[in-house]
């Protein structure tokens, strides 16, 4: 698999991580992208936080300041109604969009 | 989406700083990480920023998802031009003084052309209305008789309706001191014809419009205001006019004026409108008494040149039927409308309109020579910009964002100009336009001066940026190294654009001292009488109070005799029509001992004895009127010269008899004098036929009312100011219901006649002087610049063994070839052009040889000045200097 992000693929992994988690952070949501792929993607974790500015954008999640695990000022990020019905949308899309490949994938080669 | 991300370019600030804390307590938490897997605190930071990747990036990568990276983008663009802007402020404000004069020009001249030609008439339906006039064997365009009036109205095929009016006043009495206004007796159509309808009540009925009808008024919405506080409830009520009672039918709105209103001499306009009440029976008996004014509403589909022709045929069927002599040539004409309101000033206009036209090119020219020159020292600059990976198409928006920056700051600038210009126009001299309440800074003009500004924006940023667009990078950075001189081509551009100036200069210059001089011809001219130390007043009598001629005639002998008695007064009289005032019609004249078919005219005037000899009117034979001139003694009558040339050539016309109009009861009048001829409507107008009859005999003369509305003629020795008051206190003392009104002096009446000619020569010699010092700066910064450019090569050659006179001869023949380039251009350009001002000169050819040749020697002086100063600098070059730096 590449190790690029697919582009696109990184709203949605910050979307079901924050809805499978709950509020995060940009360092946990970091975190917690890079373990559940592990270690297969390469995240320049810098690359996180213009995504999560877009979504904020488009009203799909929100941020307010709190106080982190280790006692710190951090930015929570959290899911919004919208959000919420986005990642349902996306899933679903992308559960499609899989199905879809897979059917192509496992159709048996033409014989000769 | 959008809405969102320009709420975060407002924030933009505080948002930079929260990724900045976000950024921070991300990276100490990777650190504190990588420090509980063992690593020491250098190297977990290390790593902690290796697995952030490039923070700038990052931030970079925010930052444009926060904002609208496009509308950025401009904001840098224009830091950029303003930053050097700044860096070469003189430069920038010489653009911006130089887009303002010519932008500050145009707008005004524009504010005026709008006002005066582009603001619609006050009428519903102006496009299809016709003013209709007669013409004469030697009068171009006259008025109309009843008759006539009544005939085009009832039989044109071309006209649906004709109406008609004559001009006069009234005294308002019955509220407060009584007031003069002017008015007009009107067919009961007029409103109609011209499209309009009253504000409040109605106009006139059939009914009231005719010989014996009722008494009623409708009134200016002004005079309403001014004078009955805007009371809706004067319609219906009576008000004293005249000393009768008149009952105020109608209002009109506050746009409304008859066509007559709108012109540049007359002293206000009329205020209210009355029936004109034409008798058509003895309308067949006066058609010689020429007093109307006729406006008409033309068919569909007919035009005013139409409705010419259609008139013409009218009249000479007429002529043939034998109601005209042939020999009269009499014809009539229609003009539009707006053509006739306007006529007498769009040329002038269009004038002034080429003449600002110019002088913005000239500015725009220089502009472009300064912005060449800058972009030139920018060259390395562009030259790395291009090489750096700036698009072109970024250069060109550089460009083009300078251009509109210094265009709109310029164009702020012109707009205040013209304001300030025109406030200071009006104070100098209110008589110089008409309606000077209406010039404003409308919407139609900003457009305008909005258009200019893009425009100009365009002009001044293409030229630059056409030259960045070929810019070979490679040769550029090369290029700008100081050593080498100015490819050719570039210098050509300069030239030639420095070389345009010049020409347009001198054809303004040549315009503007073609209209000094031409008004200075109309201040010249023998008027035929002698205006200064005149002091005038109008008075007219209540025609209730004074209904027969011996109480007029009482009224005015008191006046006089009581001014005459005022300290400093050496004449003093009256007549019916101030020359350059009130305009002179013709009335239809019978000729002792001529055939009864040749119909005579003259322009009538009355006079009271005194009043020739108060406006020093040349006396060529026999003798003017006197206070012997009475009533009961012998009815005598002046003539001008060429009055006495026409109906007795090469005779003496003394004793000669005239009768007035082709009533045969009314009595024979003696020649009894030959005066000079006097300018009456117009100072360029050709002076016809006149006779003057004596103020007492007047009544008798027609078998008619006496004239009472005079105006007093007063010579003074001394100074005029105190004898306002004093005149006053005469009218007073005899019947103080008797309002004095345009109490002014002689000369100002005259100063006014000539407003629109003082207007076109004032302006174009502004214009004029503007432009010469443009083009002055222009010539010189060029030249300058050659040399600053050329100041390594001047060195060499100097090291070579030039020697200073050399060098200069060297610069200042640069300068030399372009202006007689320039001025070569220019007289070509002056030839073609001049001609179409002719209508507008008096006195002076277009193409006069003297104008031409001190325009050309002013400016080729002007020039060489301009360019020899640098040329001067330039041979004072230290060749060690130059050479080493």
């Amino acid at each position: 698999m590449s190790k690029e992000v697919l582009q696109g693929t990184l709203d949605l992994m910050v979307l079901r991580t924050l809805e499978t988690m709950g509020p995060q952070h940009g360092f946990g949501l970091a975190k917690r992208i890079l373990q559940v792929s592990e270690g297969v993607l390469e995240l320049n974790q810098g690359t996180l936080y213009p995504a999560l500015l877009r979504l904020v954008q488009r009203g799909w999640i929100t941020s307010r300041w709190g106080v982190s695990d280790n006692n710190r000022k951090a930015k929570f990020y959290e899911l919004t109604p919208r959000g919420r019905k986005q990642v349902a949308r996306e899933v679903a899309d992308w559960s499609g969009t899989v199905a879809l490949v897979e059917r192509f994938l496992q159709s048996p080669a033409r014989e000769k | 989406m959008i809405r969102a991300r320009f709420m975060h370019l407002l924030r933009r600030r505080r948002l930079d700083t929260e990724l900045q804390d976000e950024l921070r307590h991300h990276v100490e938490a990777l650190t504190a990480e990588y420090q509980a897997r063992g690593l020491s605190l250098a190297e977990a930071r290390t790593a902690a920023l290796r697995d952030m990747g490039g923070l700038a990036q990052t931030r970079e990568a925010y930052r444009d998802q926060a904002g609208l990276p496009a509308l950025e983008g401009l904001w840098r663009d224009i830091r950029v031009v303003l930053r050097s802007i700044r860096r070469t402020p003189g430069v920038a404000m010489a653009v911006v003084a130089m887009l303002a004069i010519g932008i500050g020009a145009s707008a005004g001249v524009f504010t005026v052309i709008n006002a005066v030609l582009l603001r619609p008439l006050p009428y519903a339906h102006a496009e299809r209305c016709v003013t209709l006039w007669s013409r004469w064997r030697d009068v171009d365009k006259t008025w109309l008789s009843a008759a006539e009036l009544l005939e085009y109205g009832r039989s044109s095929r071309t006209l649906e309706e004709a109406a008609g009016w004559s001009l006069g006043e009234a005294t308002l009495t019955g509220h407060g001191d009584a007031v003069r206004i002017r008015g007009a007796a009107v067919t009961r159509n007029t409103f109609d014809v011209l499209g309009a309808s009253p504000l409040l009540g109605r106009t006139f009925t059939t009914q009231e419009d005719r010989p014996g009808g009722s008494k009623v008024l409708v009134i200016s919405h002004a005079l309403w205001r001014a004078q009955y506080g805007a009371d809706p409830g004067l319609v219906g009520r009576s008000i004293l006019m005249n000393g009768d009672a008149y009952q105020v039918v109608g209002i009109m709105g506050p746009e409304f004026r008859l066509p007559t209103d709108f012109a540049t001499d007359a002293a206000g306009a009329t205020q209210l409108w009355l029936p004109l009440a034409l008798d058509p029976v003895a309308a067949l008996r006066t058609r010689g008494d020429r007093t109307l004014y006729g406006v008409a509403r033309l068919r569909p589909g007919e035009t005013a040149a139409s409705a010419s022709e259609d008139l013409a045929a009218m009249t000479a069927g007429w002529t043939r039927a034998g109601l005209y002599p042939s020999a009269d040539r009499f014809s009539a004409f229609a003009i539009d409308l707006r053509d006739d309101v306007t006529g007498t000033l769009e040329p002038t206009l269009v004038l002034l309109a080429c003449a600002v036209g110019f002088l913005w090119l000239i500015g725009a020219a220089n502009v472009v020579t300064l912005t060449l020159v800058r972009m030139e020292g920018r060259q390395r600059e562009l030259a790395l910009r291009c090489a750096l990976g700036a698009s072109r198409w970024r250069v060109l928006r550089l460009s083009l964002i300078e251009g509109l920056l210094l265009a709109v700051m310029g164009a702020f600038l012109g707009v205040g100009l013209a304001a300030v210009g025109l406030q200071v126009l009006f104070a100098i001299d209110s008589t110089i336009l008409l309606r000077p309440d209406t010039v404003t800074l409308d919407w139609r003009v900003l457009v305008a001066v909005g258009a200019a500004t893009v425009v100009t924006a365009c002009v001044i940023s293409l030229a630059p940026a056409w030259h960045a667009w070929g810019l070979n990078v490679t040769d550029a950075l090369k290029d700008a190294a100081p050593s080498t001189t100015v490819g050719g081509a570039r210098q050509r551009v300069r030239f030639v654009l420095i070389t345009s100036e010049i020409a347009l200069t001198l054809i303004l210059a040549i315009g503007a001292a073609l209209m000094v001089r031409s008004l200075g011809a109309l201040q010249r001219v023998d008027l035929g009488f002698d205006p200064s130390g005149v002091f005038t007043a109008r008075l007219s009598l209540p025609e209730g109070a004074y209904t027969s001629p011996d109480a007029v005639t009482a009224f005015l002998d008191g006046v006089l005799e009581r001014v005459r008695g005022l300290p400093g007064v050496t004449a003093a009289g009256a007549v019916r029509a101030l020359p350059l005032a009130d305009p002179l019609g013709d009335f239809s004249l019978q000729i002792d001992g001529a055939s009864e078919a040749s119909v005579a005219k003259g322009a009538w005037q009355v006079m009271t004895d005194g009043a020739a000899e108060a406006l020093r009117q040349r006396l060529v034979q026999g003798r003017l009127l006197g206070p012997a001139d009475r009533a009961d003694s012998m009815p005598v009558v002046l003539v001008n010269e060429t009055m006495a040339r026409r109906y007795w050539s090469g005779r003496s016309a003394l004793g000669r008899r005239i009768r007035v109009g082709a009533d045969g009861r009314r009595p024979w009048l003696t020649v009894v004098g030959v005066v000079a001829d006097a300018k009456h409507n117009g100072v360029d107008t050709p002076v016809g036929e006149q006779f003057v009859v004596a103020h007492r005999q007047w009544a008798l003369a027609t078998r008619g009312q006496p004239v009472r509305s005079m105006t007093l003629v007063v010579r003074t020795s001394g100074d005029t100011e105190p004898l306002a008051g004093a005149m006053r206190e005469a009218v007073r003392a005899i019947d103080a219901r008797v309002p004095l009104s345009d109490v002014r002096t002689f000369d100002s009446v005259v100063r006014g006649s000539l407003a629109t000619p003082r207007l076109a020569s004032g302006l174009l010699s502004l214009f004029a002087t503007m432009s010469l010092l443009l083009a002055m700066i222009g010539v010189y910064a060029v030249i300058a610049y050659f040399v600053s450019q050329r100041r390594r090569e001047i060195g060499i050659r100097m090291a070579l063994g030039a020697d200073r006179a050399g060098i200069r001869r060297l610069v200042f023949g640069r300068g030399l070839l372009v202006t007689f380039t320039g001025l070569s251009a220019g007289v070509v350009g002056a030839w073609f052009l001049t001609r179409f001002m002719r209508g507008m000169l008096y006195g002076v050819q277009p193409t006069d040889p003297a104008i031409f040749i001190g325009s050309i020697v002013v400016l080729a002086v002007v020039a060489m000045l301009a360019s020899y100063v640098p040329a001067w600098r330039a041979a004072r070059i230290d060749p060690l200097l130059t050479l080493r730096s």
